[in-house]
């Protein structure tokens, strides 16, 4: 079965590079475009994986995170917070609040891959 | 020239090559009293950022080259600059400048915080600070254009 990663992100565009990048692995994406609706999708598809951005309207990266990790059914998928916004303080919230990994933008299709593939079981580039 | 201007350049240089596999040239850089302010027309992603560095960047594009920027980098062909597309992605790009100069300036001891992205879009726009003492205009050139891509950055460094 495809893994699925579930995108949450205020840019379409970052959506449309992310699942370009994600193609040659053959990884579903489904995307959210705020916290909120991000949650409603985590908790709906149960994703094998999330990408979050941090700076976000509505509801933050930060904020998001703190609420996915206080649902017991989703708060054991992996997250990995994607985003331009790289601050040490950022880096170091996200990760007491359990995210795996900090990405920043701009980031190639490869950096990506190899970000999270390891969280996903996919085969280490040779 | 100012860290800031440098700092400028580089994220630039370093979004544009990751994200859209472009070399840019700089061009020339303009401070202070010689940073133009307009009237400038076409379309402008801008990010505030707050903190220990407090300002805002503008990244200014004319139609033409927004539309190319916003095709070379999601393959979609924008009807007109007004397309929605054509926002998001130069938001994004413009997000993703300021949180690589954001790393840089962290770097100095200049933390901060950054705004969610804005777009003006228009043919009378006017760029100007009354109480920032850091000003900077750096020119580039992409190689998919012979419209010259402009950054404006206004700042105030706090101790």
């Amino acid at each position: 079965m495809a893994k699925r990663v579930l995108s949450i992100d205020d840019s379409k565009m970052v959506h449309m590079v992310v699942a370009k990048a994600l193609k040659p692995a053959e990884i579903t994406l489904l995307t959210a475009v705020n916290g909120e609706e991000g949650i409603q999708k985590a908790e709906a598809e149960k994703p094998d994986l999330i990408l979050l951005d941090v700076t976000m309207p509505v509801l933050d990266g930060i904020e998001t995170l703190t609420r996915l990790k206080g649902i017991p059914s989703v708060k054991d998928i992996p997250v990995i917070m994607l985003s331009a916004d790289g601050g040490s303080e950022n880096i170091q919230r996200a990760t007491e609040l359990g995210a795996l990994k900090f990405i920043t933008k701009p980031f190639t299709a490869d950096a990506l891959l190899a970000g999270i593939g390891e969280y996903i079981g996919l085969p280490r580039p040779s | 020239m100012h860290f800031i201007s440098t700092f400028t350049r580089i994220a630039v240089a370093e979004v544009f090559d990751t994200m859209l596999s472009l070399k840019l040239e700089a061009l020339e850089t303009l401070e202070g009293a010689d940073v133009p302010h307009g009237p400038l027309e076409g379309v402008v992603g801008s990010v505030g950022f707050a903190g220990k560095i407090n300002g805002t960047l503008y990244m200014r594009y004319s139609d033409k080259l927004a539309c190319s920027v916003t095709e070379r980098l999601i393959g979609v062909t924008p009807v007109t600059a007004a397309d929605s597309e054509v926002a998001d992605v130069i938001g994004e790009i413009a997000n993703m400048v300021s949180g690589t100069m954001k790393g840089q300036t962290s770097k100095q001891g200049y933390h901060g915080w950054l705004s969610t992205p804005m777009i003006l879009r228009g043919s009378e726009i006017f760029l100007e600070s009354k109480s920032a003492p850091i000003s900077s205009m750096s020119r580039f050139r992409l190689p998919i254009s012979n419209d010259r891509l402009e950054v404006w950055v206004f700042a105030k460094l706090e101790d």
